[in-house]
């Protein structure tokens, strides 16, 4: 069962680096767009999923990257290359900043914090007028690479998907590590995590500041694909839609924020149209999948194979 | 009281009290305890046992009094770093990591032992997957002690009650500490889980030249593994010494007939 | 001067203190916090202009918005905090927030988003005494929240119903021991706390526009909770009025501009400094 399964997924690999220059343009913006959002979802599940503190800002610091690289790149005149990872850094710094003053208090505080960040970023973003240029938006240059410049879906597809593909099994690395079950013991038990020696604050820290590195990263990239950036891109329910992908996919599961991510980022595509539709749709999907999907897809799929789901 | 060649007590508790609201959780609390000695706390339900435990842990700072730990002043210290000092303990509720298997729960024990962090864990340095290889080892080799092995893939949640009591044993005997709490390890158990669990912490206090505070409500359980006990009965020690002359003590016997368990 | 200033402080503290009341009845004996509390206001208010328009009079409106607001509670709490006793607790938390865009997505989608205005049951003439200017429209406002929590109060004293919620909310193990059943309980308090939010969106609705966007106020409500201690139904009350008459004092001494951020500033203050505020007990960890 275990090869068959390897041989699937290399197929599904391949079938992912030679279709897209056939497959119909729309497709290959979806496949980016599913590579970005599985990059978002991964990292709000090692914050929220793994470690259990509730990050319903992860929409802040999406707009932090893709502004930051943006600007870096106009305003500073910095190359794409160097702008991503920067940008990622910025969003990580604020979510260090946001995670420090808020992890020493109840969990309930830190939801509403990250919540009020999530709202004043989308705020900045509006009335900064001289620094993000506010509703008129950003153009964002094309990464140029050597004499490529990745000015297509296509070309930047196979940017996002390996930096996807990295970032995962960089989160997988982390989380079959000690620091990813120091998480999940934060996560069951504050109080045996204490006793077998877990600085909970630090560790709640490691985690937030990770989520908002990932944000970080999948914002700049989101900027250099649709190449025009502005507030309405960022606002709070992408938050929800964030939440939303995990708790579909599966909370405290690699796989699981994979499949949320893919499939909830599908979503807003197939709803197009009114914003209050879309709202709606999430919140219900949200409350839906917390009652009959406690484990989500991933848990539904687990329930089908015999074998014990074991903290993966 | 068992007298062990070495020196000086290896836990000294002078003059402890902790006050909740207006009430004495614990008042006066004084206690020495020998290296290697097996001491029994008893006493009726909300006595204060846990208590105690809770402020040698540091969960809780007292209200007053000094703890003085292989001679270093405990209360300096915060609740993540009493394990580094070589306490651990299991909890009267049982604290597992549900979702962990329970190889990983005992791999939690040796957490600060290890250095992996996100950093080098994220690149998978050649360091990082030997200490991984070499904490699972030991970890196996604590559940083949407690006769877990069968289990270890195994969400810790699907464990029966008694198998969850000594898997949280195992979890903090795989460091080798120097101090171990035991709050009600025998709740839960069977009666051959508990005659089991005796023999068991015999055992382990020889192989690891261990110190045990024991509270525990089952009074075989105590009396059998005990070198000495010591009473509580609302937040104050009531009476100290070897199991046998306790058990025949007035005051002992009148505050577990006056109080219903 | 000092005395306007606190006389129109208790009108919007009175509506914070109704609507922190709610909060906290919720977490003290549920341990929710409820991120929905605001659109229980706006759904309040949205009732009230239902209500409003067939053409009934005000004290009808008045109690059938309310008790549409209860049965909401009821069902919220049937239909998505029952089922998830048994979760994790993040879960709930995450549901909570997600019904708060449920909620005001399906107003959205029925009433649109423009702001509508609601008739003033109360005479437009202020009267003075002396110095002091007050508006029937602050003053019953401030009445009735006064009323309401009366009732409440002596609702939770002196009835039986009460009592056993309020034992619930104490110590929820030894209630049920006693035989209180607390799936009612909590069916009560979610019922309850939706019927204080609404009450204080019906309240507002002549005052402030009613939008989809009313449930804003609640994050003025929540720092109001925090400042008079988050598990302390005094303190909620108390947090409330405080609350509106710092408001107040800061926009005549400091600017009006700010008066909206004051109350994130006192969250964070509170917070930093003494996060059980002023009445809360810090909760000890037992193990």
């Amino acid at each position: 069962m275990k090869n068959l399964s390897k041989i699937l997924l290399l197929a599904f690999f391949l079938a992912l680096l030679i279709l897209p220059p056939f497959l119909d343009a729309y497709v290959v913006y979806l496949l980016n767009i599913i590579c970005i959002s599985i990059l978002v979802s991964t990292g709000l599940n090692l914050v929220t999923g793994y470690a259990g503190q509730i990050n319903l800002g992860q929409s802040g610091f999406v707009a932090i990257g893709a502004y930051a690289t943006t600007i870096l790149m106009t305003r500073l005149g910095i190359w794409f290359w160097g702008a991503l990872p920067l940008g990622a850094v910025i969003a990580a710094l604020a979510g260090f900043g946001i995670a420090v003053p808020s992890l020493r208090l109840r969990g309930v505080y830190l939801a509403l914090v990250t919540f009020g960040f999530a709202a004043i970023v989308e705020m900045i973003l509006v009335h900064w007028v001289s620094l993000t240029r506010g509703p008129d938006g950003l153009a964002v240059p094309s990464p140029q690479l050597g004499s490529i410049t990745l000015n297509s879906d296509l070309k930047m597809f196979y940017l996002n998907f390996s930096i996807t593909v990295l970032m995962v099994y960089i989160a997988q690395n982390i989380i079959h590590s000690r620091v990813g079950r120091a998480f999940v013991s934060i996560r069951d038990s504050e109080l045996a995590a204490q006793a077998v020696g877990i600085d909970l604050t630090a560790y709640k820290i490691i985690a937030f500041v990770l989520s908002a590195f990932y944000g970080g990263l999948a914002g700049g990239l989101y900027a250099a694909l649709v190449m025009f950036i502005s507030p309405d891109a960022f606002s709070v329910l992408e938050s929800v839609i964030y939440i939303t992908m995990i708790v579909v996919g599966g909370m405290g599961s690699i796989l699981g924020a994979i499949i949320g991510g893919a499939t909830v980022s599908l979503l807003p595509e197939l709803l197009r149209g009114l914003k209050e539709v879309q709202e709606f749709m999430f919140g219900a999907i949200l409350v839906i999948s917390l009652i009959f999907l406690p484990n989500g897809l991933v848990g539904l799929f687990a329930r089908f194979r015999k074998a014990p789901k074991i903290g993966e | 009281m068992q007298d062990h060649p070495s020196q000086a007590p290896i836990l000294q508790i002078e003059d402890l009290s902790v006050y909740f609201g207006g009430l004495a959780a614990l008042s006066g609390f004084n206690m020495k305890v020998n290296r290697g000695e097996i001491r029994g706390i008893i006493g009726p339900n909300g006595a204060g046992k846990t208590t105690l435990f809770n402020v040698i842990s540091r969960f809780y700072t007292p209200s007053s009094g000094k703890i003085r730990f292989e001679n270093q002043d405990h209360l300096t210290f915060k609740a993540h770093q009493v394990i580094t000092l070589g306490i651990s303990r299991t909890f009267q509720k049982s604290e597992l990591f549900k979702s962990l298997s329970v190889l990983e729960n005992v791999q939690m024990g040796l957490h600060i032992q290890m250095k992996a962090s996100f950093l080098s864990a994220s690149i998978q340095l050649k360091g990082i997957q030997e200490e991984e290889r070499h904490s699972r080892q030991r970890a196996m080799e604590i559940l083949e002690i407690l006769s877990l092995q069968k289990y270890r893939g195994m969400p810790a949640s699907l464990l029966p009650i008694g198998k969850q009591r000594l898997l949280e044993i195992g979890r903090a005997v795989v460091s080798h500490p120097k101090l171990l709490l035991l709050d009600e390890p025998a709740s839960g158990m069977t009666y051959a889980e508990k005659s089991n669990l005796v023999d068991m912490l015999f055992k382990i206090r020889e192989q690891m030249d261990l110190t045990i505070l024991l509270v525990e409500h089952d009074m075989k359980v105590v009396m059998n593994i005990s070198d000495g006990l010591t009473v509580l009965n609302y937040g104050k020690i009531i009476a100290e010494g070897e199991p046998a002359e306790v058990r025949n003590n007035p005051l002992v016997i009148e505050a577990y007939m006056g109080k219903s368990r | 001067m000092i005395l306007q200033i606190l006389v129109s402080g208790l009108t919007s503290g009175a509506i914070y203190a109704l609507i922190a009341l709610g909060f906290v009845l919720i977490y003290k004996s549920t341990e929710i916090v409820n991120f929905a509390q605001g659109e229980l206001v706006m759904i309040g208010a949205y009732f009230a202009l239902l209500y409003a328009s067939f053409h009934m009079p005000y004290y009808f409106i008045f109690l059938f918005a309310a008790i549409s607001a209860f049965i909401v509670g009821i069902l919220i709490n049937n239909l998505v905090c029952r089922p998830l006793i048994k979760a994790q607790h993040l879960s709930v938390v995450i549901a909570t927030f997600a019904l708060s865009f449920l909620i005001r997505s399906l107003i959205r989608l029925i009433w649109g988003s423009q702001y509508y205005s609601f008739a003033s049951p109360f005479a437009e003439k202020t009267y003075k005494f002396g110095d002091l200017v007050i508006s029937p429209q602050n003053f019953w406002i401030t009445v009735i929240s006064l009323i309401i929590m009366l009732i409440f109060y002596l609702f939770f004293k002196f009835t039986k119903t009460g009592k056993s919620m309020f034992a619930t909310a104490q110590n929820q193990e030894a209630a049920s021991l006693m035989g209180i059943s607390i799936s009612k309980v909590f069916m009560l308090i979610w019922g309850i706390s939706s019927g204080l939010a609404a009450i204080s969106g019906i309240l507002l609705s002549p005052i402030s526009a009613i939008s989809p966007y009313m449930g804003i106020i609640a994050i003025k409500a929540f720092a109001a909770a925090v400042l008079g201690g988050f598990n302390s139904l005094p303190g909620a009350v108390i947090g409330g009025f405080l609350l509106g008459i710092i408001e107040n004092i800061s926009a005549i001494y400091i600017s009006s501009a700010y008066k909206d951020i004051l109350a994130f500033l006192v969250l964070i203050v509170v917070l930093v400094f003494k996060p059980a505020g002023i009445l809360g007990t810090e909760t000890i960890r037992r193990a």
